[in-house]
């Protein structure tokens, strides 16, 4: 069996350290952790402004907390993919072994920051699985632990449907 | 030339003509990306639900989920061992590589047997989601055709084993309507429901 093959990189902006697989797991954990938190934060936010389900909500109205849900997902994907651009690692086109240096991304090379191979301390899907379980476990009672506070100042569950009736009532009756 | 190759050659040869193109696929590629957000949308069913019916029906799909994301990876597993098919550019001359070169067996594609699985679950209870999950599924297949690293019949499988896998997720879970009540109770006890 033969292998000839082009693969496509881009450089490093600049040479440094050398890279092991403990450092790059531990670094990647953490910001991999960080966006599972905010994203699964956002979604929490989402279903509770779709569904009505107060306790949940980190701000008192729906549209912003529906508003608030998409910032999160989207902030918490995009600082994932962009923090390459502001923090040093093996970013690259993801080969990461022994040559592999420890340097920020430029712009060309950022959407190939994060493709970094499990043997050279990417995320397995184990590892990933593991963080998103801790991530929405985490994401659910921060926010529980907020909607309480909420919940203490006035608001309350009420589900959509009454929620609008209650509304219709007290146009119809500023009307009258 | 096969027509699996032939399909794989002319994916692959789109590869290295535009700096920008190759850049998007390497952001759709991602181990990251597609499959996190496969994972979110069985995660918004949870308390997503308006009536307590349709609450009912999206966290019983929640869990049909997890019960098939487990039976995904028992399958790739396993046909992993079996098969163990070398990648396209293990195989073949002149294949342009736009991602690192992973060692395990090209045959089932493992990602999208999981975005399959959890996507086909999603389409049942909430058709425009779901057929969002099943896109970029397909998105992050053609992608990686593109990028080398699988042959048309690796996502084929893959797809195969992701909604087989839903199908008897269903099964299994339908058996286990006791441990479902049990979680549901508890989740409910803990004020997550």
């Amino acid at each position: 069996m033969f292998s000839r093959r082009k693969v496509l990189g881009v450089g490093f902006k600049a040479k440094g350290l050398s890279v092991d697989r403990l450092s790059v797991l531990v670094m990647f954990s953490w910001q991999y952790l960080l966006m599972a938190f905010l994203a699964c934060l956002g979604i929490v936010q989402l279903a509770a402004a779709r569904s009505g389900r107060r306790h949940l909500w980190l701000l008192r109205r729906r549209r912003a907390t529906r508003l608030l849900g998409v910032v999160l997902v989207v902030g918490g994907i995009a600082l994932f993919y962009l923090l390459p651009l502001w923090m040093a690692g093996p970013w690259g086109l993801g080969q990461v072994d022994g040559s592999a240096t420890w340097a920020t991304a430029s712009l060309q090379s950022l959407t190939a920051a994060r493709n970094i191979n499990d043997t050279a301390g990417g995320l397995s899907g184990h590892w990933q699985a593991l963080w998103v379980s801790l991530a929405w476990i985490a994401a659910v009672f921060f926010a529980r632990a907020v909607g309480r506070i909420g919940n203490l100042t006035g608001a309350e569950d009420r589900p959509p449907d009454q929620e609008k009736r209650v509304l219709a009532d007290v146009t119809a009756g500023e009307q009258r | 030339m096969s027509g699996d190759e032939t399909v794989f050659r002319w994916l692959n040869d789109l590869a290295g003509q535009s700096n920008v193109f190759d850049g998007f696929i390497r952001l759709v590629i991602s181990d990251y990306l597609i499959p996190f957000i496969a994972t979110l949308a069985v995660a918004w069913l949870w308390f997503a639900g308006r009536r307590e019916e349709e609450t009912g029906r999206f966290q019983h799909a929640a869990l049909h989920g997890l019960v098939a994301l487990g039976l995904s990876q028992l399958a790739v597993a396993l046909i992993n061992i079996a098969v163990g098919r070398p990648r396209p550019f293990e195989q073949l001359p002149d294949v342009t590589v736009l991602f690192y070169e992973p060692i395990n067996s090209s045959f089932p594609a493992h990602p999208i047997a999981t975005i399959f699985a959890l996507g086909v679950v999603v389409w049942m209870v909430h058709r425009w989601l779901g057929t969002l999950v099943l896109a970029l599924g397909l998105l992050l297949g053609i992608g990686r055709i593109v990028a080398g690293l699988w042959f048309p019949t690796d996502v084929l499988g893959g797809i195969a084993i992701g909604a087989l896998s839903a199908w008897l997720g269903g099964l299994v879970l339908g058996r286990l309507a006791g441990a479902e009540a049990f979680i549901r109770r508890k989740t409910a006890s803990l004020g997550l429901e």
